[in-house]
């Protein structure tokens, strides 16, 4: 690190430059251009803070994986910033480490990323680490056996949080057959048997520029970034994607529920209902009531369950924003012998019981006006509270590109909750909260 | 800095450099005597929203100590309007958290909020400013929630010696106290106490309302001033207690509610007026150890094994704040260990750092700084700290104050202050049989 500091006091004195007149321009409207090579650039310049976010997006995620291939996609995901065929990990890092600000990958269900923050100064050559990362990632063995080691070291390392142990139970009730079914991380077979040119040929398919959304948010111009984001990517040919592995959707047949008992002071209580994609009309409705149900303090479930019936150290509602058919949770964590002392089913029963009869009365009658006004609320601040900082509304604009909903939506949303009605809630819970999946973790018996 | 749950190559760096300086907010005092400070940013639909109110541990006694935290838990309870949990309850369903937090010299709240919801916000909180309640049984179930606190902060090594440290160092002043008070007067603080301690600290001229972010600022003002139109009111200052000058050094042993032994060094440091020792201080604070990195970290801990965990501290205060530095040693290396880092402040303070040190500790800061100023309630919360502890503008000019530092400054400000003849050294022990 020692031989970056020229750099360092160099880039310090540009940016002491760049600032002293650096003006307060508003911030602008988001632009969009896609590159002749089929890069997808969506900018939005916000002057004054002297720094940049990048969120570079590819489209392929755990969802586009099949049983075969799972694992496949995180382990090139990790290889990104390993190395490229022009640097070694350790040139990656200090170039990273020269510019400042932070640098890392995510894996996720619908898209695969590499995030960073820069400084404008740094801006450039960040932008050109991206391209080389994306275009350039290196699948040499050594770089190969040593993320395979990490990797593998870190899947088992995972913590066995009950919730997400009880979550990623319910998932297999609620799909019977896709890759949001499947635990993002647990994929160690595939990882242990997997050959660089398996991982060189998953990149090649899956990397191309016309597969990607680059995501720039800061003290950039909106011209600047374009021109850069070209350069990173410049000579970078589109290929043929392969064929879009979407994930179809799934209907329950019947109602499904799984009890298992492990070693835990509190017990679990999660409900699942099958629930449209972010892009699908009924979405917004949907989400409004997920929250009218369980977001929050002023939701159905905290009034009813914890403040009447005294149950739940921890109530909520969960509906992920996904590409495809998506799901909405309603959980509890509560305390196992609040209904009897020697058998903490009971609780839990009376829990499902009180719950079910809430979903009821939003299916047979409208939302209250004071509780619609609440539950759009929750939803519209909770959504705004998501974009504090610049890499994460950089996240936010890329994701929405990235998954063909337009970089729009994020602007969208407000009014979009906004215009839901009671009678688009009651429509919508009759509609997906019919069939159910539940899932109880239960305190293992007393000894 | 933020962190990557799954990334893999995970560099905690700082951004390097002054980044854009802190455009100077609004300031602008109504006619009731309140300071409301503003500061347009149009990039998102959201707003910092804060109140500061210059009451503290400062503004304690030993007697009410403990009083201005429990008005901080009390102050969103209940009013004439609203019962216990309903703002709480108001602010959630605007997707937003409270949050409040007492310090020596204030106490604040605060929230961000999607801009859409700003008159209801200002209505929650000037409903909370003007006509908390502080109901008994709403009292009754505070006091039981602090106790909890107060247990659960004697595991906390950084608070349990960083409060020996200020009962030496402070002595009459009220720096010596602590945040939550002893328990007895956690119990015995009455109702009366506190509409008398609220009714005096929290006057439209003792605080300030900070709002950053995207608002129409005529349109918010008109709004502040229709909501928080309380009647003037006479704040009365306190003179506080002069501060006892440190002569000679004090080195005790101490037993301690801790598992493990601990060496506790303090300093008595420069007051918020003091602004180029601050700054100085606060890179001097980086450069030793702050943020798991520095020279304690690579000398101490990874090259010599003296020292396992370490604390390295100082808190700009209206008054002179404390410098603490706190490291986990066993009683045989303890001596060696002081030995070490005196003799370490002793050579900053005559050498200096190099210049490498010195811009990588600058940077370290600045970094630090750029990711916190970099949110609209970041900013909201530095424009509300310096106008309790010294003045809004000294947010503005902090990142210029730290760049512009040069090693001679650095220097000077290590050997003012980090002299071992002013040094109060703590042996902590633990207090507990068979505790480790």
């Amino acid at each position: 690190m020692k031989s970056n500091v020229r750099l360092r006091l160099i880039v310090i004195v540009i940016i002491m430059i760049i600032c002293s007149v650096t003006c307060q321009a508003d911030s602008q409207k988001p632009v969009k251009k896609v590159l002749e090579n089929g890069l997808t650039v969506v900018v939005k310049s916000e002057p004054g803070s002297g720094l940049v976010a990048i969120a570079a997006m590819v489209k392929v995620g755990v969802g586009q994986e099949s049983i075969q291939t799972a694992g496949l996609g995180n382990f090139v995901s990790r290889l990104l910033l390993a190395s490229t065929r022009a640097k070694s990990a350790e040139q990656v890092a200090s170039i990273a480490d020269s510019l400042g600000g932070n640098i890392g990958t995510e894996w996720e269900r619908d898209l695969t990323s590499i995030r960073t923050v820069t400084t404008t100064a740094g801006f450039d050559r960040t932008m050109n680490l991206i391209g080389e990362c994306l275009a350039e990632a290196n699948f040499e063995y050594k770089w190969v056996e040593q993320v395979r080691k990490d990797l593998l070291s870190y899947i088992k390392s995972q913590s066995s949080d009950p919730f997400d142990q009880a979550y990623a139970d319910l998932k297999q009730l609620l799909y019977e057959d896709n890759g949001y079914r499947r635990p993002k991380d647990v994929s160690e077979r595939a990882i242990s048997l997997a050959a660089p040119q398996d991982l060189q040929r998953y990149f090649s398919q899956h990397y191309p520029p016309n597969n990607i959304v680059l995501a720039i948010v800061g003290d950039v111009t909106a011209e600047k970034a374009i021109e850069r984001a070209g350069r990173a990517f410049a000579g970078v040919m589109p290929r043929r994607l392969p064929i879009d592995r979407s994930v179809p959707d799934e209907r329950l047949r019947e109602n499904k529920s799984n009890m298992f008992e492990k070693k835990l002071s509190a017990a679990y209580l999660l409900v699942g209902w099958q629930a449209p994609a972010a892009g699908d009309r009924d979405y917004a409705a949907v989400a409004v009531a997920a929250n009218a149900l369980g977001g929050g303090k002023g939701s159905l479930m905290f009034r009813e369950l914890r403040q009447k019936q005294g149950l739940g150290y921890e109530i909520g509602a969960l509906y992920p924003k996904l590409r495809y058919q998506s799901h909405v949770v309603a959980y509890l964590v509560t305390d196992p012998y609040k209904k009897s002392a020697a058998e903490p089913r009971q609780t839990l029963d009376a829990a499902s019981a009180e719950l079910m009869k809430l979903v009821e009365e939003l299916k047979s009658k409208p939302l209250s006006g004071e509780d619609l006004q609440r539950a759009k609320g929750y939803t519209i601040g909770a959504y705004a509270l998501g974009h504090q900082h610049l890499l994460e509304r950089a996240a936010l604009l890329g994701w929405a590109e990235t998954i063909e909903l337009g970089y729009e939506f994020d602007k969208n949303y407000p009014d979009l909750i906004d215009s839901v009605t009671a009678a688009d809630v009651q429509r919508v819970m009759q509609k997906y909260f019919t069939k159910s999946a539940s899932v109880m973790l239960v305190p293992s018996a007393k000894e | 800095m933020r962190k990557f749950a799954t990334a893999f190559l995970l560099l905690f760096l700082t951004a390097s450099a002054g980044m854009a300086q802190v455009r100077a907010p609004s300031v602008t005092r109504l006619g009731n005597g309140l300071t409301v400070i503003m500061q347009e940013d149009h990039s998102i639909d959201l707003i910092g929203i804060e109140v500061w109110v210059k009451a503290g541990i400062a503004n304690e006694t030993a007697d009410n100590n403990g009083i201005s935290h429990l008005v901080e838990h009390l102050l969103f309870a209940g009013t004439e309007k609203r019962q216990a949990g309903d703002m709480d309850r108001e602010i959630e369903s605007v997707g937003a958290t409270l949050d409040a937090y007492t310090g020596v010299d204030y106490m604040h709240f605060g929230a961000t909020i999607c801009s859409r919801y700003l008159n209801k916000s200002l209505d929650i909180f000037a409903d909370a400013i003007n006509n908390s309640q502080f109901h008994e049984d709403d009292l009754e179930r505070e006091r039981l929630v602090i106790l909890d606190e107060l247990a659960r902060k004697q595991s906390s090594i950084r608070l349990v010696a960083r409060s020996l440290l200020a009962q030496k160092i402070y002595g009459p002043h009220p720096y010596s106290l602590t945040l939550e008070g002893t328990a007895a007067n956690v119990k015995n603080i009455s109702r009366n106490d506190l509409l008398a301690y609220y009714r005096e600290h929290y006057t439209p001229t003792n605080m300030a309302l900070v709002l950053v972010g995207d608002f129409d600022p005529s349109a918010a003002l008109a709004e502040i001033k229709k909501l928080f139109q309380s009647a003037p009111r006479e704040y009365k200052t306190n003179p506080r207690p002069e501060i006892p000058p440190i002569t000679k050094q004090i080195s005790e042993s101490v037993k301690a509610s801790l598992d493990d032994d601990y060496l506790a060094i303090g300093f008595l440091g420069p007051d918020s007026s003091q602004s180029e020792d601050v700054c100085a201080l606060d890179v001097l604070m980086s450069y030793l150890g702050q943020g798991n990195r520095g020279w304690i970290f690579e000398e101490l801990k990874t090259k010599f094994k003296l020292v396992d965990d370490a604390y390295v501290d100082f808190v700009t205060c209206k008054d002179k704040g404390l410098i603490s530095i706190i490291v986990s040693t066993t009683p045989d290396k303890q001596a060696k260990v002081q030995e070490v880092i005196l003799a370490k402040l002793e050579q900053i303070g005559s050498k200096g750092m190099s210049g490498y040190e010195l811009e990588n500790a600058k940077r370290s800061v600045l970094g630090q700084i750029a990711y916190e100023r970099e949110t609209v309630s970041g900013r909201a919360n530095a424009f509300g700290f310096y106008f309790a502890v010294s003045d809004v503008s000294f947010a503005v000019k902090y990142q210029a104050c730290i760049s512009s530092l040069t090693a001679e400054a650095v220097r000077q400000t290590a050997k003012k202050y980090l002299i071992a003849d002013s040094a109060v050294i703590l042996r902590l022990e633990p207090s507990r049989e068979g505790s480790k």
